[in-house]
């Protein structure tokens, strides 16, 4: 884990002055009247001292398992594809519609992700959009964002 | 219907009971105060319960505490006494589940009266032990656990400043402004994270195939088991209050000491019925010991207790020394739920394993679309915010690198839901003691409690040849797989 820890660790060091430099921007006030800046400062500090710690142990932690990243298998792809799904989708909910987006997405976990036949896809996409239209639209009036279908 | 719906989430692998939580906690909005708590409170003893299923029938434990259940349960299940395992799991819960509500009655009533001592510097040293309790008893790297609860402590400083009004770290967005929700940040952590995982290792789980035949334990099972569902309760009960202990720690505990005391050490591990049975008592007894801290101070002991005082505070209701004055019908509610919770799991859960076991054979490719279908529902439905969406997927990726890089989520979590009261209550304390910082070590309850979490906090630096011996034999049992 050596090197995926001083990965880590740079990551939180990183990290930990963004928090110190954030914080600068907020009084800092004193102990007697603490501001909005005094506790994110002490923890900046608490993560850049722990960050420095990891780093030093990275280096004597040689030889341990690192972490497996299936690229062979087509793992890595189904998981940042469906990671992308995640990430546009919100994206697409006022321009298309809440339940239609569902539908696509649905269907694109089925279809590309999954591979499952067509049939199965289509199938489970239109129940789980429409059962959830009425579940969660009609049933429990929850408000969702309506695209250009008006759906 | 908490218990229902919890045991139906909870029996799917990978979904343990804060993801069940997280998941279905926006369903509970539009119910009543009391009604939306007992539901909660349902459902995660539900989910607690359905854990065990996958763990004998699949020898994949639907949640951490169900981990040992499968060392015995699935071999039981191997020889075709999976009827008998699951009955007794559903006995054990309910004897467990029911002794803890007697103890819970006796207990939070008096440490509610003893919490009214307690000022700002006691509610932060309560805190800082919580958090640190969480991180010595983490599976993984205890240095690391500690960095996941400064970041922890630093998502819940972003938004408004509770004291000054001050907006902090939100970069303009006007979702930051109000604070990252724990629910987003839950499911994507536990949920999506999970997914996400299992989609990368392509792991497909084989349900038991062998006919169940008869669930009732014989009269020989039940003399095995008697005694050792006796010493589950109390050891679950009593190591359930601590916090961070969970229900991992105590479920382990339990299967360990009967180990220890039994004639035949040697068929642990064989497939024998009192090593399900103590293990599955302790877990229940566990979740009724974990509510005491929660209801009578309002501190949350694991994330399960983090997410359930999420839910009391967005019902309008503060948990704590007062709730039993200000809010009786609430505690008494919550209290007797438990104990009919536990009548309803075994009513239902007895007849149903076999729908139970139907629901694990539903292809994983069709579960997981509908499980993300479920998980942006359930964040989006809280504030009708897509944001909160794109957050439930930036920490579901976080999540999933949480598992490459081996950091644990729990205390994370709990750092989230707790920051914002730990930092409120720390500056109270500064301002109160007109800015001295050694007021955490002038009052002596607020000494005391501190004093042990640094004793727990500097202790594997002192023994660092022996290190936490405990999560030595815990990873092995668990074949390093679940840390």
């Amino acid at each position: 884990m050596d090197k995926y820890d001083r990965i880590s660790g740079f990551f939180w060091l990183l990290f930990g002055i963004f928090i110190l430099v954030g914080a600068g921007s907020y009084s800092f006030g004193t102990f007697r009247e603490p501001g909005g800046g005094l506790y994110p400062t002490l923890l900046g500090s608490l993560m850049i001292v722990m960050a420095i710690f990891l780093l030093a142990n990275s280096s004597k932690a040689k030889g341990e398992e690192c972490p497996a990243w299936d690229r062979q298998a087509g793992g890595l792809r189904r998981c940042v594809l469906t990671l992308c799904g995640l990430l546009i989708i919100p994206f697409l909910f006022h321009i298309i519609g809440f339940f239609p987006t569902m539908f696509l997405f649905i269907m694109f976990m089925m279809r590309v992700i999954l591979p499952l036949p067509w049939v199965t896809a289509v199938a489970t996409s239109v129940i789980a959009s429409v059962g959830g239209y009425f579940l969660f639209g009609s049933w429990l009036k929850i408000q969702f964002p309506r695209g250009f279908l008006g759906l | 219907m908490g218990c229902l719906i919890g045991t139906l989430i909870g029996v799917l692998p990978g979904i343990g009971p804060v993801a069940t939580l997280a998941l279905l906690l926006p369903s509970t909005f539009r119910l009543e105060t009391t009604s939306a708590i007992i539901m909660l409170c349902g459902i995660y003893y539900g989910a607690m319960y359905g854990g065990s299923t996958t763990s004998i029938l699949m020898n994949i434990p639907g949640e951490t505490a169900s981990v040992v259940t499968c060392l015995d349960g699935y071999q039981m299940a191997r020889k075709g006494r999976a009827g008998p395992a699951l009955g007794m799991c559903a006995f054990g819960s309910f004897v467990g589940g029911t002794l803890s509500v007697f103890g819970v009655i006796f207990l939070a009533p008096v440490l509610s009266s003893f919490a009214l001592r307690f000022g700002a510097p006691e509610y932060f040293s309560v805190m800082v032990l919580g958090l640190v309790m969480v991180t010595y008893l983490c599976m993984g790297s205890m240095l690391k656990a500690l960095i996941m609860t400064v970041a922890g402590l630093f998502i819940a400083v972003i938004g408004v400043d509770t004291i000054t009004g001050l907006v902090r770290f939100a970069g303009g967005s006007i979702t930051l402004r109000g604070g990252i929700g724990v629910v987003p940040i839950a499911i994507g952590v536990f949920g999506i994270g999970e997914i996400l995982s299992n989609l990368e290792s392509g792991s497909r789980a084989e349900v038991f195939k062998a006919r169940l035949k008869g669930l009732l334990p014989s009269l020989q099972d039940w003399r095995d088991s008697s005694a050792a569902m006796a010493r589950g309760t109390l050891i679950g009960f009593l190591l359930g209050i601590l916090p961070g202990a969970g229900t991992i720690i105590p479920t382990f505990m339990s299967y360990a000491v009967e180990k220890r005391i039994s004639k035949h050490p040697e068929r642990f591990g064989t497939g024998i019925i009192e090593a399900v049975a103590a293990p599955e008592t302790a877990n229940n007894a566990a979740t009724g010991g974990s509510m005491i801290p929660l209801l009578s101070l309002g501190i949350p002991t694991s994330p399960v207790m983090a997410l359930l005082l999420g839910a009391f505070v967005i019902h309008g209701v503060q948990p704590g020394p007062l709730l039993i004055s200000q809010h009786p019908n609430l505690f008494w509610g919550v209290v007797t739920s438990m104990y009919i919770g536990n009548v309803v799991l075994l009513a239902l859960n007895l007849p149903l394993i076999g729908v139970w076991i139907q629901v694990l054979r539903m292809p994983y490719p069709i579960l997981v679309p509908l499980i993300l279908f479920f998980c942006i529902i359930g964040v989006y439905s809280i504030n009708s915010n897509i944001y909160e969406v794109l957050i439930m997927g930036l920490f579901g990726f976080a999540g999933y690198l949480m598992r490459k890089f081996k950091y644990e989520a729990a205390p994370f979590l709990l750092a989230i839901v707790l920051g914002d009261f730990m930092e409120t209550n720390f500056r109270q304390s500064l301002l109160y003691s007109e800015g001295d910082p050694t007021i955490f070590f002038k009052r002596p309850i607020s000494a005391t409690v501190l004093g042990v979490a640094l004793i727990l906090l500097f202790l594997p630096l002192l023994r660092r040849k022996k290190g936490r011996g405990w999560v030595e034999k815990v990873r092995k049992q668990m074949g390093d797989e679940e840390y």
